[in-house]
């Protein structure tokens, strides 16, 4: 039973995230389907037709096969990345650390958006977005650390600019801060601040993202699953890793194409050596994903007992070898609770 | 259709946020706004749009005119719109020669974004209704060429104009220069697109959208591309209805009305099809669209496909043969 419900999990997660990839809108025709990040799934999992569910997924995931095209894509996704980086300081993580009491008031920050982005269902994208703007919006202005409220003012205007950039409902302004606010803020106070965000950000609020490269990557791998399954639970779990990443400062060096990679050899437990890095193209930095990988590798297992996550994604164990020793053993568990 | 409750009260919404506005705008509407606060005179009102007003300018520094697109922020329960967000922030990642150039974002009074864009003679509709449609072939030829050139350069970085049609293709007379423009609907989600069907020409949409489909895709844009390809070449849109199912009628009329062998899914994305439709036999585009080549013709069918995975998509356009036989040094210098 718990497999049934894990793989329902993987399927509907995989769902939703393939949908937003390939720029279709299905959610007029087909039932609501939840977010494998809000913690509210456990209980109202909703049992889709796997056969349909698994011919659609094919379909779509059929119209990626164009090699030709899905490269001039990708190598449109790294020029467009460049210039954003060049616009914005590459020195951003080093400027955050001087000041130390910003530190912890951001990881506090960070935090409150990721919970806000639980609550909601919000797709991967949003929470990777608003952390960026929030990022950004600091290394161009000073705030003073005797007052609370700026940053928190600041984080709901940011999730409020993403989730309007990529979410197809949002939530009013002030019902986005109803998760553990300290303070309230007026509908016409944010919108002020969201204005102040976008002219810092110099309205350049469409921002490369991880997300963006990874299903080119994953058609790259050599040993890539066969199966939609397979395929759902690595973009579920590299979707985890990028979104783990926003917490931990050191991060921001990285492009998003190279957290990407990393996080992507990260979740199907491959090293990150030359060929790996090649594969996915030529303008990717072996180095930098070298040095991504395992400052992951550090940071993430240390940090991974002290997020916010939904239980059910704690719970979920990581083969020591790779992602078909992980389906393996959930077939011996799920033989193991036939038996009993 | 409009049976479902979420897209009703969406729709009531945003009509609520339209008689807001409108009361706002019949304010202003005698009034010239004060644009110094962006450097700009106003010279004139050029339009009155859904979304605000735009203004033709003078740039106070540099003597160029410009266009401003005001736009109204209303519904302050919800802070910046997020169609003005999605639009200004694509337009901020898009460069190419053939979109049009945002120059400068402002805010005046705290209750307008103000959109400075690089000023273009006038647009294809006005081109074709006023000017006499470019009777040129080698016009017609390098306006689709540039066209084509900017929707893949879109489709690339993922991004659906979604309201491709004449008065959105700005041109610039000395230079015979096209250039994209309104990226308003364009993004990935049809929120908006919905509500402005009811308002806006269906002229220029996909028959999967007119069909109510949710699941399209960058191939909706490539049908609004033949649609003005056709509009260049005879003078006139190819079908003129008031509403989506009359749209839908006229071109199974033209293309004939899709079967599962035509268009594998259409029964189950239409299951009363051939309730509400006659069954047509198609009349051919040939009998349309009279004055273009042979090749131009094929191009024209591949674009007005009804299936839409059969589509041709912007990049494969652009390498057709009927974009050949001209010499793209020529096509700059018109």
């Amino acid at each position: 039973m718990v497999y049934m419900i894990d793989r329902v999990f993987i399927l509907v997660f995989f769902y939703t995230f393939l949908i937003s990839i390939m720029s279709l809108d299905s959610s007029s025709n087909h039932p609501i389907i939840p977010d494998l990040y809000c913690s509210e799934v456990t209980s109202e999992v909703i049992h889709l037709d796997s056969d349909d569910e698994a011919m659609k997924l094919n379909v779509l995931w059929g119209d990626s096969d164009h090699d030709d095209s899905d490269e001039s894509i990708l190598l449109s996704l790294l020029e467009s990345e460049h210039d954003q980086v060049q616009e914005q300081t590459k020195s951003l993580g080093q400027q955050l650390r001087k000041k130390t009491w910003l530190i912890n008031a951001r990881e506090e920050a960070i935090n409150w958006i990721l919970k806000v982005h639980a609550y909601y269902s919000f797709k991967p994208e949003t929470a990777y977005l608003s952390v960026d703007y929030f990022n950004r919006f600091l290394l161009s202005h000073t705030l003073t650390p005797d007052k609370a409220w700026p940053l928190q003012l600041l984080s709901v205007a940011c999730l409020a600019l993403a989730a309007k950039m990529e979410e197809r409902k949002v939530p009013l302004l002030l019902d986005l801060q109803v998760i553990e606010s300290r303070f309230l803020f007026k509908p016409k106070t944010v919108q002020r601040m969201e204005l102040l965000v976008m002219a810092s950000l110099k309205w350049r609020l469409r921002t490369i993202t991880p997300f963006d490269f990874v299903h080119l990557f994953i058609a790259k791998l050599p040993c890539s699953a066969s199966t939609w399954r397979d395929l759902s639970y690595i973009v579920s779990r590299v979707s985890d890793v990028i979104i783990r990443t926003c917490l931990v400062m050191d991060f921001l060096e990285f492009s998003p194409s190279t957290i990407a990679a990393a996080a992507l050899l990260w979740v199907t437990n491959q090293c990150a050596d030359e060929k790996k890095s090649e594969c996915f193209h030529k303008n990717i930095g072996i180095e930098m994903v070298q040095k991504c990988y395992k400052l992951m590798k550090q940071k993430l297992i240390i940090r991974r007992s002290g997020l916010y996550w939904p239980k059910t994604l704690q719970l979920l164990p990581r083969s020591p070898t790779c992602v078909l020793d992980h389906a393996a053993a959930m077939q011996e568990s799920s033989d193991a609770h036939h038996k009993l | 259709m409009w049976n479902e409750e979420s897209d009703w009260i969406g729709s009531f919404d945003s009509q609520l946020a339209r008689l807001a506005e409108c009361r706002m705008c019949s304010r202003d509407r005698g009034e010239r706004p004060d644009a110094t606060g962006m450097d700009l005179e106003v010279l004139e009102v050029a339009e009155e749009g859904s979304y605000g007003r735009v203004f033709r300018c003078l740039d106070i520094h540099t003597g160029a005119l410009v266009t401003m697109k005001q736009i109204t922020m209303v519904r302050l329960s919800q802070g910046v719109p997020a169609p003005i967000i999605r639009e200004v922030s694509l337009l901020k990642e898009l460069h190419h020669a053939n979109i049009v150039k945002l120059l400068r974002v402002g805010l005046t009074e705290n209750r307008y974004v103000n959109l400075v864009f690089e000023h273009l003679d006038y647009d294809l509709h006005h081109f074709i209704v006023n000017r006499g449609y470019p009777k040129d072939a080698l016009t017609v030829k390098s306006f689709m060429y540039q066209i084509l050139s900017a929707v893949a350069y879109c489709h690339s970085l993922k991004v659906l104009h979604r309201d491709l049609k004449p008065s959105n293709v700005l041109i610039d007379h000395s230079k015979r220069l096209i250039k994209l423009a309104d990226f308003r609907l364009a993004g990935e989600f049809a929120d908006d697109l919905l509500y402005t069907e009811k308002l806006g020409t269906s002229w220029y949409r996909a028959p999967e959208i007119l069909c109510d489909s949710r699941q399209y895709s960058t191939q909706i844009d490539l049908w609004s591309v033949g649609c003005i390809f056709a509009e260049m070449v005879i003078g006139q849109p190819l079908v003129q209805a008031i509403n989506c199912r009359d749209e839908l009628e006229g071109i199974f009329k033209l293309l004939g009305t899709p079967t599962e062998e035509t268009w594998p899914g259409i029964t189950k994305l239409m299951p009363n099809l051939h309730i509400y439709y006659p069954k047509f036999d198609a009349l051919g585009l040939e009998t349309f669209v009279t004055d273009l080549e042979p090749s131009g013709l094929n191009l024209l069918s591949m674009m007005l496909c009804l299936d839409p995975s059969r589509r041709i998509s912007a990049e494969a356009a652009l390498k057709h043969a009927y974009f050949i036989d001209v010499n793209y040094v020529s096509l700059l210098l018109l």
